[in-house]
């Protein structure tokens, strides 16, 4: 465990305050000690001054008699009462024999009761004791006041000074005084003054240290534990009091910095929670959406009747995308469809919808396929702010004649599935929802029994492979398997997934195929269009019919139809295809001439006595037939007539 | 085609036989230009006529306002009666 801060600083200032106080005593005690000394050379100063001074009021001849004398005695209290004033063990007076290095006491007083009584006796009035060339002793007796003199003796450890007083004694010989101060004595003064300020340094130390830390804990470790505390007990969840710190700047700035930061903190967790709800409710609406699509495109669809057999696939890349297929029987036939939005996701989706629908919903009210797409592509160019396209291909198989009708919208080029297989090459309008004008004509082509054709979007052609390559139009005509729509659909599927095995699927791949099934007799030629090929087509009519009460009436209508031809388009040829097929006898008719719509320019019903100069003869087909429906794909003019035997 | 064509005083009687379509209309209607002045009643007997279509028609409301109605068609067969019906013929011509 980490020490606190505070213990730790406390610690630090205690062992520093010891050793302050340490230094304080030793310089202190150094100080003092030399302070006490001077002191004690000022006081023995003084004290030749007031040694001088009282001198003078006595007859030191009469002083040097007795030591019973009054003055004797009286000088002799003056002197140990100076020794109390000052401090001072001894004073002495004493006259100094440089000549015999003899000195001669006269009196010796001591501060204390008991030295002075002692003394008195030890170095009593005269007594004598060898001056042994003291040179302190003799500076004095030079006249000057000698240096301190340290020594020990029998007395104890001694600061001496000596120095001559004026004697009121004419005839006198020298007289000399000395002051004896115990070291001890010193050193005690100088202890106690250490002492005092020792304590009064600690003292005030101690106090100081004690008001840093009071400060310091409250102001600084305090404020800190509160907001550590508030740090520990964050929640965002919860609203949070405002903490409130007092203390220096920086530390108010932390807290400051604190508050800020937990405002923060609360609000972008209000902001991820919206974010997260957000996006949890976008990506379930991904998923509505992608089952709607699934819905709407189911991945895989089979269907076959009368006439034709279908199979597709829808494979979506990871997100909802755009491509769609979608097929469905109208008035004509079989309509298939095949697209891509362009882009992916929700918007791409709507959009698919809604061109979805507009195709389905043009083709069932019968418009061909390039009218549908043109007119889808209206609707689409007026309510399309987001620019998005869609490429599309369309297409109508007749059932009965297979003939498929289609038109491309700037859609990847079919291919047609027979003995031979080969890519169309349509003529391709632009994209859905790009111009007012996508220029999107109807073509056809003629299916035999047994033929089909493939669409597919490019999720097909643009499939990526582990090395980076592109699946392809050359890899469709190698792969894909000729026969059934299932075989060539899922055959393709295959390869192609195959091929980009161990790539992420990066588009929507999706295929449809279609197969023409004749479910009757089907006969077909090319007539020169020349008045012989009415007798042939009333063979080919009369073979098909046989046996039905009709079968002239058909013929009939069939002649009219080929005499219209030959009488106005100026085709050389006339292409005949004619079907018998559940009781339907269904023929077509095909010529490269100048447009011309027998049923739309059919002449008014005229008066009998008119009928000579013609127009009765499409006036008979439209009787005869079942429906007559003329068309003019490119440059051909087809009429398809049926008849139900 | 062949066309058996009789000729009584100012009566006369077609009988053509087999198709009359498109291209054996031109034999049809010369057999009606031969017709003289002096016929003024024609019967057409379509017995033997399998097919008509609509040049044929046309040639028979010519020879219809030649004759100035007075033209007869007798036994057209079941289909070609259809046909007269088709065209609303049959309430004009004098069908028997």
């Amino acid at each position: 465990m980490k020490n606190h801060a505070l213990r730790r600083i406390a610690l630090v200032s205690v062992i520093l305050l010891v050793l302050m106080l340490g230094v304080i005593v030793l310089v202190s005690t150094l100080y003092f000690r030399g302070f006490t000394a001077d002191n004690c050379a000022k006081d023995a100063q003084k004290l030749k001054t007031s040694i001088d001074e009282i001198l003078t009021y006595y007859d030191f001849s009469r002083v040097e008699r007795s030591a019973e004398d009054e003055d004797y005695m009286l000088l002799r209290e003056f002197l140990r009462y100076q020794c109390q004033q000052y401090g001072a063990k001894y004073i002495c007076l004493f006259h100094a024999d440089t000549d015999k290095d003899m000195m001669e006491y006269i009196m010796v007083s001591a501060g204390d009761d008991r030295d002075h009584e002692q003394i008195a006796d030890e170095r009593s009035l005269g007594t004598e004791i060898a001056l042994e060339k003291n040179q302190y002793i003799l500076q004095a007796a030079d006249g000057g006041f000698s240096e301190a003199e340290h020594f020990y003796n029998e007395f104890g450890d001694m600061i001496s000074y000596y120095f001559p007083v004026e004697a009121n004694d004419p005839d006198g010989r020298p007289l000399l005084a000395g002051v004896d101060f115990e070291v001890t004595e010193i050193n005690r003064k100088a202890l106690d003054y250490t002492l005092r300020i020792t304590v009064t340094a600690a003292g005030v130390l101690t106090l100081m240290l004690a008001a840093l830390l009071f400060v310091l804990r409250r102001k600084v470790f305090v404020p800190i534990k509160q907001i550590s505390m508030q740090m520990n007990s964050f929640d965002p969840e919860k609203e949070q009091p405002e903490l409130e710190i007092r203390s220096y700047r920086e530390i108010e700035e932390i807290g400051e910095s604190f508050n800020a930061m937990s405002k923060d903190i609360v609000r972008y967790i209000g902001d991820i929670r919206l974010m997260a709800d957000e996006r949890a409710r976008s990506s379930a609406e991904l998923n509505v959406a992608r089952s709607i699509q699934i819905g709407m495109v189911p991945k895989e669809h089979s269907e076959s009747g009368s006439g034709y057999e279908l199979r597709a696939f829808a494979f979506p890349a990871r997100e909802v995308g755009g491509d769609f297929y979608d097929c469905f029987m109208s008035g004509n036939g079989l309509c298939f469809v095949i697209a891509d939005v362009s882009g992916k996701g929700i918007a791409s989706a709507l959009f698919m919808a809604m061109t979805k629908n507009l195709i389905r919903e043009k083709l069932k009210a019968g418009l061909s396929p390039a009218e549908a797409l043109n007119s889808v592509n209206d609707e689409l160019c007026s309510q399309n702010p987001e620019g998005m396209f869609v490429t599309a291909f369309a297409a109508v198989l007749d059932t009965r004649t297979g003939e498929v009708r289609y038109a491309n919208a700037g859609h990847t080029r079919p291919l047609m599935l027979g003995s031979e297989k080969r890519f169309l090459v349509p003529d391709t309008g632009t994209a859905l929802g790009v111009f007012e004008d996508a220029g999107i004509v109807d073509e056809y082509l003629m299916l035999r029994d047994g033929e089909g054709m493939l669409i597919y979007t490019d999720g097909v052609t643009e499939a990526v492979s582990a090395g980076r390559e592109l699946f392809g139009e050359q890899r469709i005509i190698d792969e894909v398997r000729a026969g059934s729509a299932d075989e060539s659909a899922s055959s393709l599927t295959e390869a192609v997934k195959s091929f980009s095995e161990g790539c992420e699927q990066s588009d929507d791949l999706t295929l449809l195929t279609v197969y023409y099934r004749s479910t009757g007799v089907t006969e077909s030629m090319e007539l020169p269009a020349e008045p012989p090929a009415m007798r042939e087509i009333r063979s080919v009519v009369n073979r098909l019919a046989e046996g039905s009460e009709n079968r002239l009436r058909f013929c009939l209508a069939c002649e009219e139809t080929v005499q219209n031809i030959i009488d106005y388009s100026g085709s050389p040829t006339i292409a005949v295809t004619a079907v018998l097929a559940g009781g339907t006898l269904t023929v077509r008719l095909e010529d490269s001439g100048k447009p011309f719509d027998p049923v739309a320019n059919m002449p008014a019903e005229k008066d009998f006595d008119e009928c000579d100069s013609g127009g009765m003869g499409i006036r008979l087909v439209t009787q005869i037939a079942s429906s007559v429906v003329y068309s003019r794909i490119g440059d051909k003019n087809i009429l398809v007539m049926e008849f139900k035997l | 085609m062949t066309i058996e064509k009789t000729v009584e005083g100012n009566k006369a009687v077609l009988r053509p036989e087999g198709w009359l379509d498109t291209q054996n209309a031109a034999e049809f209607g010369a057999a009606i230009d031969s017709l003289g002045e002096e016929i003024t009643e024609l019967t057409v007997d379509m017995e033997k006529l399998e097919y008509i279509s609509s040049a044929g028609l046309r040639l028979i409301v010519a020879a219809h306002k030649k004759m100035n109605g007075e033209m007869v068609i007798i036994n057209p067969s079941i289909e070609i009666l259809d046909v007269f019906r088709m065209t609303g013929f049959d309430k004009r011509l004098n069908i028997k």
